[in-house]
């Protein structure tokens, strides 16, 4: 069954138009790490997958039910991490942990109890009195402790330290090494993204422009080096992104190696691979 | 069942004592039922359930309205599980007292549909639904027509269709407090976590509180921020002019204070009077004692502090930016300069408590007008000096007072003002005498404020 299914996807605020007709279909359970500049729709996107804020057009269908009226079957299925987590601040954790826990068949006390400990959020603490980091580990905890299959989270790490940041997603990958489970997670730190071998999709304009695994996007957009002569810095031609360093280096996307090298041969120049991490490629392409 | 005991448990959570003091109170109207059941009484109790069940309700209502999240609807059964407990709350609380004055004589079914209605305005007050104000206003327009409120109480008697339209307008108001319970409409804007402060305007009650009023709130909000930017526009210009910071500071700290924010705020309060006014001035009679007229009077213009406490706490870690543009010497000397800024606050107040007391003076004989308005000038200013001594010796609390801080001003203004206006009424040698102590009091209490801001660095904490 198809996991996730949104056609023509539309959400405007006002004028601006922020998911344009945006079509995306996650058939096979996996870990996606959904990339794109402030501002993109990132959070947008996520909240109207998830029918948390009404869309303009298109249709949205979780585990093949439409968004809008999801069964409780589904909605027991669906983790969410927002972005920032300023809810019930009056409650005490525990209290937190207890509402949410009376909603599930699947809660696991055992996994939350060990959570609490190991990430040390005081389950005898009111959340209003917790800091911005704890509150988000306490949303990473509630969601996860349904052991949901299709996990979504927005940002889930800005607000951790790099410990906290390290040992969630150990506690991700655990989970999400498990036959059917999707993990759907927008961030800005692609260091954790490439811990997490997530596939990436990019959300740019509206669209979500691909959605690759890592080793495929790697062989998408690529920087070389002209060894030899070098085209005047200006020089363009489709599929290469950007020129620099006095021409000799070339970022290009979707050009095949042959491409490359018989472009570079007019110069005069032989071509060599030069490695690009993924933040570079979301600099080049975000 | 166990989700329905949650959602049961919440506005136990939430306001503990609240919920205890509606629950004693109905307890207390089941005692006098069995002590004294006669028909007569059997009314008083549930009067007493109503009023108990519709603050209940109330309660309830600001909690789920709180939980009401558009993130909550994914949780399974949500919608259902609420639905459940609130029919099983019904059938308690009204379900149970109905049949209870049946059986002793009574109208069970007029007193079901009473309390129902008492328990839809009070859960509709509570989500914050602004029609819900009207409720409000039964007993005022009871009062003002007896006519009227003899011939509803006949209607409901002796009609047998009366007593349906209770639970039918019971019925559309929970319907429409559902809807308002249910809906997932877009939230405020938000940035990354990564590029907000926790502290942000943008998240939390204010958010919430912004996103939820209404297109004249929108409209008041919109006309007062417009206006405090072009206020802001000309203090930067004289900053520039001038090299003195003081004044932009002054409207970092008091946005709304200029001549076009104080007009403003005169205006809608004038409009508002001017309503309640025409509906008092309905009243038969002599008219509200002059003193009571103050009391509200020193209550409005001593908890317009409260409001300032309260923004003085969120704009605390913003006010890093004004320390290090500034420059000061030392962090207690930016405290002082801080707290010079807020005086300010204190002749805009009782400006609006003299605008209060002026329209409230076409309720007071003619006679006593000029005393109560110098009566009042004395209590204003008392109250203003009491609510900024209040909001400097509160500057540094971890946490902002809400409830307390409410009780605390609102007794010391109308206390304040109330005196100072029956004192100058009843002699003006005495008006003055008891004006000038209460003043002096209030100065006092003041500068024990001022002293104690200076005494210490200024906190740049977030409150939690």
């Amino acid at each position: 069954m198809t996991i996730l299914q949104a056609n023509g996807l539309t959400k405007r605020f006002g004028a601006q138009v922020v998911l344009n007709a945006l079509d995306w279909q996650i058939d096979e359970p996996r870990v996606i790490g959904l990339l794109g500049r402030n501002g993109a729709g990132k959070s947008t996107l996520i909240r109207c997958l998830l029918g948390l804020t009404p869309h303009d057009g298109g249709a949205v269908a979780l585990y093949g039910h439409e968004v809008s009226a999801p069964p409780p079957q589904v909605l027991a299925r669906i983790g969410y991490v927002p972005q920032s987590f300023d809810l019930f601040p009056w409650m005490k954790v525990q209290q937190y942990l207890r509402f949410h826990a009376a909603f599930y068949a699947s809660w696991q006390p055992d996994l939350v109890s060990g959570l609490l400990g190991r990430w040390e959020v005081d389950a005898a603490k009111k959340i209003g009195e917790l800091s911005q980091g704890q509150r988000q580990k306490l949303a990473i905890i509630r969601a996860i402790a349904p052991d949901p299959d299709l996990l979504l989270l927005d940002e889930p790490v800005a607000s951790l330290d790099p410990q906290t940041r390290r040992l969630f997603l150990e506690e991700l990958l655990k989970l999400t090494r498990r036959p059917g489970k999707t993990v759907i997670f927008s961030t800005h730190i692609t260091t954790d993204l490439e811990r997490s071998d997530a596939e990436i999709a990019l959300l740019k304009g509206g669209k979500i422009q691909f959605s690759l695994t890592q080793d495929s996007l790697r062989e998408r957009v690529r920087r070389v080096r002209l060894i030899g002569g070098a085209p005047d810095p200006h020089f363009r031609h489709p599929g290469l992104l950007r020129v620099g360093e006095g021409g000799t280096e070339w970022i290009v996307e979707q050009l095949p190696p042959q491409e490359v090298e018989t472009l570079a041969a007019r110069f005069g120049s032989t071509v060599e691979a030069a490695p690009m991490s993924l933040e570079d490629i979301f600099i080049e392409i975000g | 069942m166990f989700m329905v005991w949650q959602w049961i448990k919440l506005p136990w959570q939430r306001s503990f004592l609240g919920m205890l003091i509606m629950a004693l109170l109905m307890v207390g109207a089941g005692v006098l039922l069995v002590l004294a059941p006669k028909a007569k009484m059997v009314w008083a109790a549930l009067a007493i359930h109503a009023y108990a069940l519709m603050f209940a309700a109330l309660l309830s209502g600001m909690v789920y309205t709180s939980i009401c999240r558009p993130e909550s609807h994914l949780l399974p059964g949500f919608r259902r599980s609420l639905v459940h407990a609130m029919t099983l709350q019904a059938l308690l609380l009204i379900g149970i007292p109905m049949v209870v004055a049946q059986w002793l004589g009574a109208s069970g079914f007029i007193a079901g549909g009473a309390l129902a209605m008492a328990a839809a305005f009070g859960l509709a007050s509570g989500t914050g639904a602004k029609w819900a104000i009207l409720f409000w206003l039964v007993p005022v327009v009871l009062g003002i027509w007896p006519e009227f409120r003899a011939q509803v109480v006949a209607a409901l008697r002796d009609s047998p269709i009366a007593p349906l339209l209770l639970y039918a307008f019971a019925a559309l108001v929970v319907r429409l407090t559902w809807q308002r319970l249910i809906a997932i409409r877009d939230g405020a804007p938000t940035l990354s976590p990564a590029d907000v402060s926790p502290t942000d305007m943008r998240y939390g009650v204010e958010a919430l509180q912004a996103q939820q009023a209404g297109k004249f709130g929108k409209w008041l909000l919109g006309l007062q921020h417009g206006f405090s930017s072009i206020a802001f526009e000309g203090a930067l210009k004289r900053v520039e002019r001038s090299r003195s910071i003081d004044h932009a500071l002054q409207l970092m700290l008091l946005p709304n204070l200029h001549w076009r924010g104080l007009l403003l705020e005169i205006l809608t309060t004038a409009v508002f009077l001017s309503i309640m006014l025409l509906i008092i001035n309905q009243q038969p009679g002599k008219g509200p004692p002059p003193s009571m007229l103050a009391s509200y009077v020193g209550l409005l213009t001593a908890i317009r502090f409260q409001q300032l406490h309260r923004a003085m706490l969120l704009i605390r870690p913003s006010l890093v930016d004004a320390y290090f543009t500034l420059g000061p010497s030392s962090a207690r000397e930016y405290a002082g300069l801080v707290a010079r800024n807020l005086w300010k606050s204190v002749p805009a107040a009782v400006l609006f408590g003299m605008v209060l007391m002026a329209g409230a003076c076409a309720l007071i004989a003619p006679a006593q007008r000029t005393e109560a308005m110098i009566g009042a000038a004395f209590g204003t200013t008392a109250s203003a000096l009491i609510g900024l001594g209040y909001v400097w010796i509160t500057l540094d609390v971890p946490r902002a007072f809400n409830l307390l801080g409410v009780m605390i001003l609102g007794i010391a203004g109308s206390m304040s003002c109330s005196l100072a206006v029956a004192a100058t009424i009843a002699d003006p040698v005495a008006g003055l005498i008891a004006g000038g102590f209460l003043v002096a009091f209030g100065l006092g209490f003041a500068l024990r404020g001022y002293r104690h801001v200076r005494q210490f660095a200024l906190n740049f904490d977030a409150p939690t």
